[in-house]
């Protein structure tokens, strides 16, 4: 294990998150068990005072748990130098088979945090408790998974060896690569840019008419998953090889490098944020006419819109700019 | 109307040195009226207030506001009933400030500060324009004798005064709700029956008035509408003018 400063962070942050969600999912057991808000019990009376509390702690707990997402990106491409034959994170997290599978829970438990943070923010705006059971049933499906990512961050940074030789992601994103990263990397470029730009302009119509006619909620939701999920793809696919202006280069972090400007990270965060407020415009969307919710989700849900619509317009404006000043052109 | 029920609130609960100062209160207090919690020292009557008045929470039990629905709980289509007892603090608040004024027993005035500010004190969260509660806290001021100290520092006044001042600051944010608690412990007989005649004046504007007291001139009054007995953290009488 390497005793770096950033690893050291990740574990802790790690460990807190995954205490924190098993206390939390132990009390949002019992809530889900027994509550009753009709009811002035002492029970119920006691775990209306410690919700609070509690939803406040775990809200700042998987706030860290979004941010060591880019502290981990961060490290692994900081590392790379460590590692021959590493050129950024592609190699570091090549070094054994716990990197990958790491990263990809980190980025499903930093969607779930996100779509908590929404949901919780919404439960304590309203009077009477009206989603507390539904943050709770979450946070219990959150919990294993922050297990497994907590498991998989253990073994990946005790297993990191500084004289293992690993691969370059110019080997491990090749279109003849075997496995997701190859297949990403061959999508034919035409398709996906008019598969990038239409799902964009889909969300980005869905998401006006949603925010001024307060109609269409699933529709732009479901538009801003798709948007997501294409525009990930369109990463490796054909972005990537504007920025490194190479036909061949689909790595997603060499992007993360000073070379590139920190483009990455303005990529990232801009999709990954856009999709958390589109998801979780849909999540709130059963709630949106109940009790309380009724003077509040509304609002939630424009801004949660808004911000989608922001982030990923922003997202496509890097996108365009890199493509329209590169020297790079797709053919054919 | 208040309503209670079954509320029990206990200190230190699930320890060695737990307390139980309320203990199963079922209670209906009717609004527009004056209704005094009578009892000795450590009765609960004391703490009963505080639950009413949303600055403790029971331990078991619920307390609702019919027809006091706050604006900051407002839905559209409410009943105008509230539930206190399970909402969050940052409701509470809210409800303080707009359905309650509070009189203590000690006054609670802030030292260092004129009295005109501290009428106004409870005033400024709200919101209002300083100017609409300025000409309101002088006119309160006015209304109980005090103007002529409105600038001085609240360290200078009598007893009486400072009750008065204190009466007037409760009233800023115009609740229907007044809450005193032992507010003639301090007073001799003249002021005590001078602070009866001023909730009389209040019971006329239909506020509903509710006091905790052991003082006879607070219970004997015929402006009390209702008298309940406490002892030991329970009810152990009440008498109710229909």
């Amino acid at each position: 294990m390497i005793l770096h400063p950033a690893i050291l962070a990740l574990l802790s942050t790690s460990l807190l998150t995954s205490f924190m969600v098993l206390y939390a999912g132990w009390y949002g057991a019992r809530i889900i068990r027994t509550w009753d808000i009709k009811s002035g019990s002492e029970l119920q009376l006691s775990l209306e005072r410690r919700t609070y509390l509690i939803s406040t702690l775990v809200s700042y707990t998987l706030v860290f748990q979004l941010l060591s997402l880019f502290l981990f990106i961060y490290t692994a491409d900081n590392l790379h130098t460590l590692f021959s034959g590493a050129m950024c994170a592609a190699g570091t997290l090549n070094v054994n088979r716990y990197g990958y599978p790491l990263l990809v829970m980190k980025i499903i438990n930093f969607l779930l945090a996100g779509l908590w943070l929404i949901i919780n923010h919404a439960d304590t705006r309203g009077y009477d408790y009206p989603l507390i059971k539904v943050k709770y049933a979450l946070l219990l499906a959150i919990a294993p998974l922050v297990l497994v990512e907590l498991f998989f961050q253990i073994s990946y940074f005790a297993g990191l060896e500084p004289d293992v030789i690993t691969s370059c992601c110019g080997s491990l994103f090749s279109i003849d690569k075997p496995g997701i990263g190859g297949d990403l990397a061959s999508l034919p470029s035409k398709p996906m840019v008019a598969a990038f730009y239409a799902g964009m302009a889909a969300t980005l119509a869905s998401g006006l008419y949603f925010y001024f006619k307060g109609k269409g909620g699933y529709l732009f939701s479901s538009m801003s998953c798709l948007a997501f999920s294409i525009a990930a793809a369109s990463l490796i696919s054909f972005i990537c090889l504007y920025f490194y202006e190479l036909p061949s280069h689909h790595c997603p972090f060499c992007i993360l490098q000073k070379e590139y400007g920190y483009a990455g990270y303005a990529l990232y965060a801009t999709l990954l944020g856009g999709g958390v407020a589109g998801m979780g415009t849909g999540a709130l969307m059963p709630w949106r006419n109940r009790g309380s919710m009724a003077h509040i989700i509304p609002h939630l849900q424009q801004r949660l819109t808004a911000t989608t619509i922001f982030l990923y317009l922003l997202f496509t404006l890097i996108v365009v700019y890199r493509i329209v000043f590169s020297s790079f052109r797709i053919s054919g | 109307m208040i309503e209670l029920a079954h509320v029990t609130k206990s200190f230190n609960a699930g320890r060695s040195n737990q307390f139980t100062a309320v203990s199963d209160v079922s209670l209906a207090i009717r609004p527009g009226r004056v209704t005094v919690l009578k009892g000795p020292s450590g009765s609960g009557k004391t703490t009963l207030l505080t639950l009413i008045g949303c600055m403790a929470r029971p331990t078991s039990g619920r307390i609702v506001l019919r027809g006091l629905r706050p604006a900051c709980l407002a839905t559209g289509n409410e009943t105008g009933d509230v539930e206190i007892t399970s909402l969050p603090e940052r409701f509470l608040t809210g409800i303080r400030r707009t359905t309650f004024g509070f009189i203590f027993q000690h006054f609670n005035l802030v030292k260092g500060i004129s009295v005109l500010e501290n009428v106004m004190l409870p005033a400024y969260p709200i919101g209002v324009n300083h100017r609409v509660f300025r000409n309101k806290a002088l006119g309160l001021l006015e209304l109980f004798n005090i103007s002529r100290h409105a600038s001085a520092p609240i360290d200078w006044l009598s007893g009486g005064e400072m009750q008065r001042v204190a009466i007037a600051r409760s009233l800023i944010n115009d609740p229907h709700v007044i809450i005193a608690d032992e507010p003639t412990a301090h007073l001799d007989t003249r002021l005590s029956r001078e602070f009866m005649e001023i909730i009389g004046s209040f019971k006329g504007e239909g506020k509903t008035i509710l006091i905790a007291s052991h003082d006879p001139i607070v219970f004997e009054s015929p402006l009390a509408d209702a008298v309940v007995e406490m002892r030991d953290g329970g009810i152990t009488g009440k008498t109710d003018e229909p």
